[in-house]
């Protein structure tokens, strides 16, 4: 006969797992020892045992993470009330003498936001969200305290979008604060603010704006239904979410738009739209987005009509020439030079005169080093910055040309392009364009503007055939709409802004009776 | 998986295998500015091109403060034997290390004796090859043979063919003598019946011992063969005539109190040609309306009034009318209808045209014209009166 444990053998310790499911039992000593278990390991936690009530005899513990809550608050409005005043107060005798647990929720905190926990998974959840848990000996239930309060960034400016004239405030890393930024300027009930916690280790907070009545109640369910389905460890920034929820994967071009400024945000729900925030990140992003959106900046607002209408313009030019300048300058000088006048030609010749590389080799390498220089510029301590540029400018530059490596036009050519590609608004868009001009520069060099073409109609396919939530990317471009497309390749008079764009939000149009 | 990437990579590799087929880097090619042929002894062509070099400042080791007047030569010229036009560009090579790029060509050059030679049948390849462009202008050498007009250097323009064109285009809106032709047009008119090309001549003229180049002359083409050139006065006349509109040109007309010079230009002018068959006689009547400024006179009468100025129009319409006359009748002699008027002819009378068109040598000599001009000059520019000294 082989041996066999003992059946039901005594209290094997439970794992973590399982008491996070337990609720909170009678006995403190119980609930103080699964949350030493728990909190095995964590630092910051902290346990507070105390003792108050008629006798001193009623036991307490109260938990936290020290860092995310104010002391002073706990202290004041915790610890000072049930420790200290409890005696003090008219009916002491009664308070104490009843049930001290509902007396010490309704009477005795003075905290403005008070919730009940029943179960360790919900006490562990608030502790980490900064609220600290009251437990009462002889009660399964815990009382939750907001006394959140840890340190942030202060509303500052943004940095990423840069503006001239109109508000200058931007979100920061506190989702608490980034919605009362949305709040003060949307100062409505129909201005809703949903709330769902995404990310299983990180349970970021995660918020749906939209107004109702005025975003397309299609739209705001396909964003919560998308959101609904992820599952994912942690989401850090608004990036998880659009890679998560977009229409489609393999594109470069983003297919929602980021912004870390509540006036913009505020801007696009006016117009029907759905932004979505994390706590964590002071970047917003905002569904649907399509590709004209991304020549359009804020202050296009803010500004006179004519100025914006033309810089607006000026903008979607820079747009073509980020795109198209290198490769159609490598085509012309290695297929077309009848395109060229012939004194530019001339000096062409002369200054590529010596020059080792085929011009498409030389228009990548100079691409790519540029690209070199901006991701230096971006990634390096700002202390060395100067020295960079100093890199960029001479080494690349001046002395590229005096070794005969690159000649002067195509450096020229780089440097324009590279100009060009910092006047977009959108960072975003501003990438997905730099990396298709790689493809281009390459079909320019084999194919002339024969490739060029091809490359240009495979990209507007491509484009219309995509859809943000529904949306189509080249909306009002392709299909076109009239009304919509006077306020996206110019900036339509605030007088004459009387309609909502129709493909974001078809049913309440109406802006200005 | 496998297939469908298989399929990709094969699609990207159609795309790059047709391999840069028509490259060819500007640093490893040449600029054919000018290109021209003439007539060589034992039944060959010389072929002779002219090859801009690059400025010197621009091959970017000069530095600002280094920066000189160019010196040395800016351009060169290359002159080979062959037997046909191709077989001379292609004999280039054997003396110059780069490829052609034709698309520059500025201007063709046709040497007189070639021309006189006729060149139908030599200049095939300028309207096959597809690399040039047709929009080049036409010169025929005078005088001179085309190797020795394409070596001439001239001081202002660095490049003589350069030179050559802006000499040819300025001077139509200017001074209004001689019409320009593009390389296009040229064949164009040379193979269409009932009109026959023209082109400015280019002489080398010896001033103090340096040569220059000048326009002189219009050569005067009939059935691709050169017959004879226009002077001054007829190719003013020929110009009058040009089927698109006219801007800019001189007239100088004689004032109507003292017969001392003066000038009037030309902002526009138009003219239709349109024929007529009246009692077996072919008439063309041509129509001129001109427009023009009073700009330049040498006496001191006041010319500018509302009685003088409609003289001063008649004497300027008479003008215009004796330049077409003394242009349509050196065309008669030379038997070359330069004007299109077998063209005319041919829109309006469509059926008589093709029973026409077999002996219109013979009919064009008979043709008579009736002009219907009119010329106004519309305003004096700062003055109205001359400045009157006393003398």
């Amino acid at each position: 006969m082989r041996y066999l444990p003992p059946k039901g053998q005594p209290e094997e310790p439970l794992t973590d797992a399982q008491i996070l499911t337990q609720s909170l039992a009678y006995d403190l000593q119980t609930n103080h020892t699964y949350l030493e278990q728990l909190l095995q390991g964590c630092s910051d936690a902290v346990m507070r045992k105390f003792k108050f009530g008629k006798d001193r005899d009623t036991d307490a513990l109260l938990v936290y993470f020290d860092g995310l809550v104010s002391k002073t608050e706990a202290e004041a409005s915790i610890l000072y009330p049930l420790m200290l005043e409890m005696d003090q107060i008219e009916d002491a005798v009664e308070t104490q003498a009843g049930n001290i647990y509902e007396n010490t929720r309704d009477r005795l905190l003075a905290v403005t936001d008070l919730l009940e926990c029943d179960t360790f998974e919900e006490v562990m959840q608030h502790i980490a969200s900064g609220d600290g848990v009251l437990i009462i000996d002889g009660y399964n239930q815990g009382l939750v305290a907001g006394i959140r309060y840890w340190q942030g960034r202060p509303v500052e400016s943004p940095d990423q979008e840069v503006i001239v004239k109109g508000p200058n405030e931007g979100f920061n890393e506190t989702l608490r604060i980034n919605t009362a930024l949305l709040r003060r300027r949307l100062k409505t009930n129909c201005f809703k603010i949903e709330s769902i916690s995404i990310g299983r280790y990180t349970k970021t907070n995660t918020i749906i704006c939209y107004i109702k009545g005025v975003a397309d109640e299609s739209l705001i369910q396909e964003v919560k239904n998308r959101l609904e389905k992820i599952d994912i460890d942690g989401v850090l920034d608004t990036n998880y979410l659009e890679e998560l929820m977009e229409d489609h994967h393999y594109s470069v071009f983003p297919q929602a738009e980021h912004t870390e400024r509540p006036d913009r945000v505020v801007a696009h729900l006016l117009e029907g739209r759905v932004a979505l925030m994390v706590d964590g990140s002071p970047w917003a992003m905002v569904v649907p987005a399509t590709l004209p959106q991304f020549w359009i900046s804020p202050e296009d607002y803010y500004s006179r009509y004519v100025p914006a209408s033309l810089i607006r313009l000026l903008r979607q030019l820079a747009f073509l020439i980020t795109l198209l300048l290198p490769s159609l300058y490598v085509a012309t000088i290695t297929y077309h030079q009848e395109m060229i006048p012939t004194p530019l030609l001339l000096t062409i010749a002369a200054s590529r005169e010596g020059v080792p590389f085929p011009a498409l080799v030389e228009a990548l390498m100079m691409e790519i080093t540029f690209e070199f220089l901006r991701e230096a510029g971006i990634r390096m301590p700002r202390a060395i910055g100067p020295a960079i540029s100093i890199v960029g400018a001479l080494v690349i530059g001046d002395a590229a040309v005096s070794a005969g490596l690159v000649s002067t036009p195509m450096v020229v050519v780089v440097a324009f392009t590279g100009i060009a590609s910092f006047i977009f608004p959108a960072y975003n868009a501003g990438m997905a364009i730099r990396i298709a001009r790689f493809p281009m520069l390459i079909l320019a060099g084999f194919l002339g503007y024969f490739g060029i073409m091809i490359g240009l109609i495979m990209l507007l396919v491509r484009l219309a055939s995509m859809t943000s939530f529904g949306v189509p990317y080249l909306s009002p471009l392709a299909p076109t709409n009239q009304g919509d497309l006077s306020d996206t390749l110019v900036r339509r008079p605030w007088w004459a802004m009387r309609q909502r764009p129709q493909n974001i939000s078809p049913d309440n149009r109406v802006r200005q009776e | 998986m496998l297939k469908k990437w298989t399929a990709i990579l094969l699609a990207a590799s159609l795309g790059l295998s047709a391999g840069c087929w028509d490259r060819q880097e500007v640093e490893e090619s040449f600029v054919t500015i000018a290109a021209g042929v003439d007539t060589c002894p034992g039944n060959k062509l010389r072929f002779t091109e002219q090859i801009p070099l690059p400025p010197p400042e621009a091959k970017g080791k000069a530095t600002r403060t280094e920066k000189t007047a160019p010196t040395g030569p800016s351009f060169v010229t290359i002159s080979t034997v062959a037997d046909t036009f191709t077989d001379g560009a292609r004999k280039v090579h054997l003396n110059t290390p780069r490829g052609p790029l034709w698309q520059h060509a500025a201007c063709y050059v046709f040497g007189e004796n070639f021309s006189r030679q006729g060149f139908a049948g030599e200049i095939d390849w300028l309207q096959r090859n597809r690399q040039i462009r047709k929009i080049g202008y036409v010169f025929i050498t005078r005088n001179a043979t085309v190797s020795e007009v394409l070596k001439v250097p001239t001081e202002v323009e660095r490049i003589p063919a350069v030179a050559l064109v802006s000499m040819i285009k300025n001077q139509d809106t200017s001074l209004g003598i001689y019409t320009p032709i593009k390389l296009g047009d040229f064949l164009g008119q040379s193979i269409t019946p009932g009109i026959e090309p023209t082109a400015p001549g280019v002489e080398i003229v010896e001033e103090g011992g340096k040569k220059r180049l000048r326009i002189s002359g219009t050569a005067v083409f009939k059935q691709a063969k050169l017959v004879g050139w226009l002077n001054e006065k007829e190719s003013r006349g020929y110009r009058w005539l040009r089927p698109t509109m006219i801007i800019g040109g001189t007239k100088v007309i004689k004032c109507p109190i003292c017969d001392k010079p003066v000038l009037l230009d030309t902002l526009r002018s138009t003219s239709k040609i349109k024929a007529e068959i009246k009692d077996g006689e072919i008439i063309m009547h041509i129509k001129i309306r001109e427009e023009g400024n009073f700009y330049e006179q040498k006496c001191r009468h006041q010319l500018v009034t509302p009685e003088m100025i409609p003289i001063l129009n008649r004497e300027a319409e008479q003008l215009i009318a004796e330049q077409v006359r003394a242009a349509v009748t050196r065309a008669q002699e030379l038997d070359s209808d330069i004007f299109g008027f077998g063209q005319a002819l041919h829109s309006a009378y469509p059926r008589e045209w093709t029973r026409l068109e077999e002996h219109w040598e013979e009919v064009f000599p008979t043709v008579k014209i009736e002009l219907d001009v009119q010329s106004e000059v519309r305003r004096s520019y700062l003055t109205t009166r001359t400045l009157e000294f006393r003398y």
